[in-house]
């Protein structure tokens, strides 16, 4: 499914003043790439991602998902577009926590009926020994590992993920970047990371880059390298 | 402090949580503040009101006329003789009695006391046939300009004859009149009520004059009906609020508990900065301090505006004037005690959370470090969505105890008055109707032989207990009688041996004879009780015709009663009493009536109380899974599964609530009405009906569904995106 952004908005009024967390904002992206979306604290990034996931609207604009018009959705329809395409993976893992690593992943699997299996997916993950777990005591790494997997198990088209390694250390964001790589490769899943870090991006299919709300660059990564390669 | 300043806000913030908490504090501040008023009013009344009337200590008949002012002359007490005489007044009987001027004084409760021409009636009777001060009415050929309203002391519950057990306002009343005017009516009564030193007395007037009826004050229902139904108010006034406080203290526990987490890091800081523990927890007690004065307030003003009425309410059909004045003291109790139950709950709730060091609270996060063992249990052959709610329950265990305790509190306010109709519906149908089958009863005042007519006969004898000097009544029935269906165990039984009442049973204490006087001819006689039959009305005994007949040593056909469906043509002068079982039925029907009125009120009571507690459950639950909730959101969960997923739970500790009232109502109910019940020769079988059980948790369960209603809204507001934005850890 491919995605396009057609002079998407995002304004918020405090009183007088009015403020774009995203200003025109035109891109597209195609079935099965990795997107890497740059840029620094504040210039939009999570906004325009949570409009891409149907979580937040933008005040202006057209979103396509192929030919779905999601920015003309209604709130049940949207709740219907999250359900049946889209993972999302959070800097802060975002579990929940009297829930075990593998009642957090069935709480996602319960929604579709075609899901991947529970167990094939926590191998895939590398968390097979730790499913009676609760969040509490895993570590970090393996609690994103858990938000993935838990992200993957409905098999989405879009897989979105905010800052997925902004909490970790070096070895644990490698390997969760290999383990995004692996589920693209695996699934076909589109996918799209949001980083401040820009050595990402050199994994990554397509680059856009924002700055105050505004795309100043989107490009095709001609280099593409593994994330193994990926240093910083 | 501070904190101090967050209470306010905090108050603000979840203002209908708090409106809750501070609507069951003034529910139960008013309850207490009313109920005891009343009781303390009523006392005061009665105490007063006795020795303002110089009520009786007895009243008796005798066969030949007594010499009054020998007795007074000899016995240190006080005699006097009142006529009385029923007349009609459109379809009721008015009893006018002559006004005394030493014992049995009435007292004027409105208007002013009566002149020759003139009379003054029990306002209940009054007010249930329309008839107002100034109005004239004739009574019988006489007419009467109306005075006022007037108390009578020996019928402050005004019962037509000394063993009914219901006043019926529409059907009898009794007024007062001068001696002049009752003395142009033919057919009066007398009695002569005496005061002082009567137990000397009462022999040497046997000896002389031959006592045939004689009741001390104590026997009568007309005077102790009303004193023991509103002795059983101080009893109310203490337990009910009680339990409405047990449940507030529950619900700021549970709420202050919530609080105190959410400013974990504040404390922190507090203690970095050197406040001691005691400080802190000092200004955790501000919260119950204002709860409660705020309650007060509140029921301070239900109590002011519901006093009056509950008080003419309640004492309506007990005629004497009682002041619907509210004893402050009563409301200042309530604070002090709301107060006091309220700082427990609040010190409860912070002593734990206080003891962590400033640097694990400074860390913000004190509970989930480890998992409890409760939380730690493997669940993975269940559905997911049932591994969910148990997961969820058990994090929330108080919210579970709040809940059930929640619904336990209202349902026992809800079956409390289902009970009471239930168990009186029951005492009248099995009782009355299922016992009672003829339409007509008629005592005679001679025997006559059974055969002389063609209807059923039996015999009445009155007797008292030797041991208690209780009156007791045996009846004398024929062996296959189709009046007077005794049942025991579900079936009928042949009147074969000796049978007694469920009533008379319990208030012999279950013994199996009984030693009886005649009260004709003082002999002592020994009953041998066979069986005890399912009636809860009267201390009465039944055997075979014959065998009454061989105690009483009278010829085996001799009758001095009949049965019958019809009204029968008998001479007046020949009876000496007719009972109707229509009217018996109805007089309750109209008894009951209020009943009506309290099981609603009582009703929309533990409703809004049941509302209360779930509200405030439910908005916790979704308060404290803000993220789980904007998580599921985010998942793409819709927000009828969500709620489903949070709150269905519910049902269960709900169910579990309104079972556990049901036999504490029982219990509670037996306790407070048998010990009351057993002196009016009532014994009350409590009885919960089914469609009653069924009616009331359907009440709950409407209380759940609103809620979940109303949650599903704010499931709605739940924003996906701010919740990311607040970094969480
Ligand atoms: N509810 C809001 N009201 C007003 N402004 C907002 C609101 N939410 C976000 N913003 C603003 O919109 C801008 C974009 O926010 P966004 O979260 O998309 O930034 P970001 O690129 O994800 O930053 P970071 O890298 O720090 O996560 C920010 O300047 C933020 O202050
Ligand atoms: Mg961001």
């Amino acid at each position: 499914m491919s995605i396009n952004f057609k002079n998407v908005t995002k304004e918020y009024k405090t009183g007088s003043n009015s403020f774009f967390a995203l200003k025109n904002v035109s891109f597209e992206a195609n079935e099965g790439e990795i997107v890497a979306v740059l840029g620094p604290s504040g210039s939009g990034k999570s906004t325009l991602l949570n409009i891409l996931g149907g979580i937040d609207r933008s005040t202006e604009g057209e979103i396509l998902f192929g030919d779905t018009i999601v920015s003309k959705l209604s709130d049940k329809e949207l709740t219907k577009y999250r359900r049946d395409n889209i993972g999302f993976v959070f800097q802060f893992y975002n579990l929940i926590p009297n829930l075990t690593a593998y009642e957090n992943i069935e709480i996602a699997a319960e929604l579709t009926k075609s899901s991947l299996k529970i167990d094939e997916v926590l191998e895939a993950v590398g968390m097979m020994q730790n499913k009676n777990k609760f969040p509490q005591e895993l570590s970090g790494g393996e609690q994103q590992r858990v938000s993935i997997a838990r992200a993957i198990i409905k098999n989405p088209k879009l897989l979105l993920c905010d800052e997925p390694t902004g909490a970790l250390d070096y070895a644990t964001s490698k390997e969760v970047l290999e383990l995004l790589d692996k589920i693209n490769k695996m699934y076909g899943t589109t996918i799209f990371i949001v980083t401040h870090n820009t050595s990402i991006a050199s994994m990554c299919h397509r680059i856009i880059k924002l700055r105050s709300g505004q795309i100043t660059d989107v490009r095709i990564n001609k280099d593409r390298i593994s994330p193994k390669e990926v240093e910083w | 402090m501070i904190l101090n300043k967050r209470i306010k806000r905090v108050l603000f913030q979840n203002k209908t949580q708090y409106i809750g908490l501070i609507f069951l504090v003034a529910l139960s501040i008013s309850l207490y503040a009313i109920f005891g008023s009343l009781a303390f009013n009523f006392n005061e009344a009665t105490s007063t009101y006795n020795s303002k009337t110089n009520i009786e200590d007895a009243k008796f008949l005798t066969l030949k006329e007594v010499d009054i002012d020998k007795i007074k002359g000899l016995y240190n007490v006080n005699l006097e003789k009142r006529y009385e005489v029923d007349v009609n007044f459109k379809n009721s009987t008015l009893r006018l009695i002559e006004l005394t001027g030493e014992i049995n004084k009435p007292l004027i409760i409105e208007g002013r006391m009566i002149k020759e021409g003139e009379i003054a009636l029990n306002p209940a009777y009054a007010k249930a046939n329309n008839i107002k001060i100034g109005d004239v009415i004739n009574l019988e050929g006489y007419e009467y300009s109306v005075s006022g309203f007037v108390s009578i002391p020996d019928y402050i519950y005004p019962t037509k004859s000394l063993t009914d057990l219901m006043a019926d306002p529409t059907k009898f009343g009794v007024a007062i009149v001068s001696s002049k005017d009752i003395k142009k009516y033919s057919g009066l009564n007398y009695f002569y009520s005496i005061k002082g030193d009567i137990s000397n007395a009462k022999e040497y007037i046997d000896k002389e004059y031959k006592i045939l009826m004689w009741q001390d004050i104590k026997d009568n229902l007309r005077f102790t009906l009303a004193k023991k139904k509103i002795e059983q108010l101080p009893q109310l006034a203490v337990k009910i609020p009680l339990l409405f406080l047990s449940l507030t203290f529950i619900l700021l526990f549970v709420l202050l508990k919530r609080i105190i987490k959410l400013e974990i890091k504040e404390i922190g800081t507090l203690y970095a900065l050197g406040y001691t523990k005691s400080e802190i927890q000092r200004h955790y007690l501000f919260y119950p301090i204002i709860i409660s004065l705020l309650g007060t307030i509140l029921g301070a003003f239900f109590t002011l505006l519901l006093q009056k009425p509950l008080t003419d309410y309640y004492v309506f059909y007990f005629n004497i004037p009682v002041s619907p004045n509210v004893k402050y003291n009563f409301l200042l109790y309530g604070l002090l005690e709301s107060i006091l139950i309220l700082s427990l709950s609040a010190y409860a709730a912070s002593s734990k959370l206080l003891k962590y060091s400033p640097t694990t609270l400074l860390r913000g996060k004190i509970e989930s470090q480890k998992i409890s063992k409760l939380t730690n249990i493997k669940l993975n052959k269940l559905k997911f969505k049932h591994k969910f709610r148990i997961r969820e329950s058990l994090r929330g265990v108080s919210k579970i105890i709040l809940l059930i305790f929640g619904i336990f509190t209202a349902s026992t306010l809800l079956l409390v008055g289902f009970a009471a109709k239930g168990s009186v519906d029951a005492l009248i149908n099995k009782s009355i109707k299922d016992t009672f089958k003829y339409k007509y009863s008629y005592i005679l005042k001679e025997n006559i032989n059974k055969n002389e007519i063609n209807a059923e006969g039996f015999k009445v004898a009155y007797f008292k207990n030797e041991e208690t000097n209780d009156n007791i009544i045996i009846h004398g029935l024929k062996k296959d009688t189709k009046h007077i269906k005794l049942i025991k165990d579900k079936k009928e039984v042949k009147v074969d041996k000796v049978y007694i009442t469920s009533s008379l049973y319990d208030k012999l204490n279950k013994k199996s004879s009984i030693k009886l006087i005649n009260l004709f001819n003082n002999k002592t006689i020994d009953i041998k009780i066979d069986d005890v039959v399912d009636v809860y009305t009267g201390n009465v005994i039944y055997m075979p015709l014959e065998m009454l007949n061989q105690i009483l040593n009278e010829d085996r056909n001799s009758i001095n009663g009949i049965y019958s469906d019809t009204k029968l043509n008998i001479d007046e002068d020949k009876v000496l009493k007719i009972e109707n079982i229509e009217e018996i039925l109805k007089s309750f029907d109209v008894a009951l009536e209020p009943v009506k009125y309290m099981l609603i009120a009582m009703g929309m009571l533990s409703f809004i109380i049941a509302l209360i507690v779930v509200y405030i459950v439910t908005s916790l639950i979704i308060e404290e899974n803000k993220h789980s909730i904007s998580l599921l959101k985010i998942l793409g969960y819709y927000e009828g599964e969500i709620n489903s997923l949070m709150l269905s739970f519910m049902f269960i500790p709900s169910i579990i609530g309104y079972a556990l009232s049901i036999p504490f109502v029982k219990a509670f109910l037996s306790s407070i009405l048998n010990t009351s019940l057993k002196d009016m020769n009532l014994a009350m079988p409590i009885e919960i009906n089914p469609v009653y059980s069924i009616l009331g948790y359907a009440i709950i369960y409407i209380v759940l569904v609103i809620s979940k209603f109303i949650s599903r809204k704010r499931i709605f507001n739940i924003s996906m995106v701010d919740i990311l934005k607040l970094q969480k850890d």
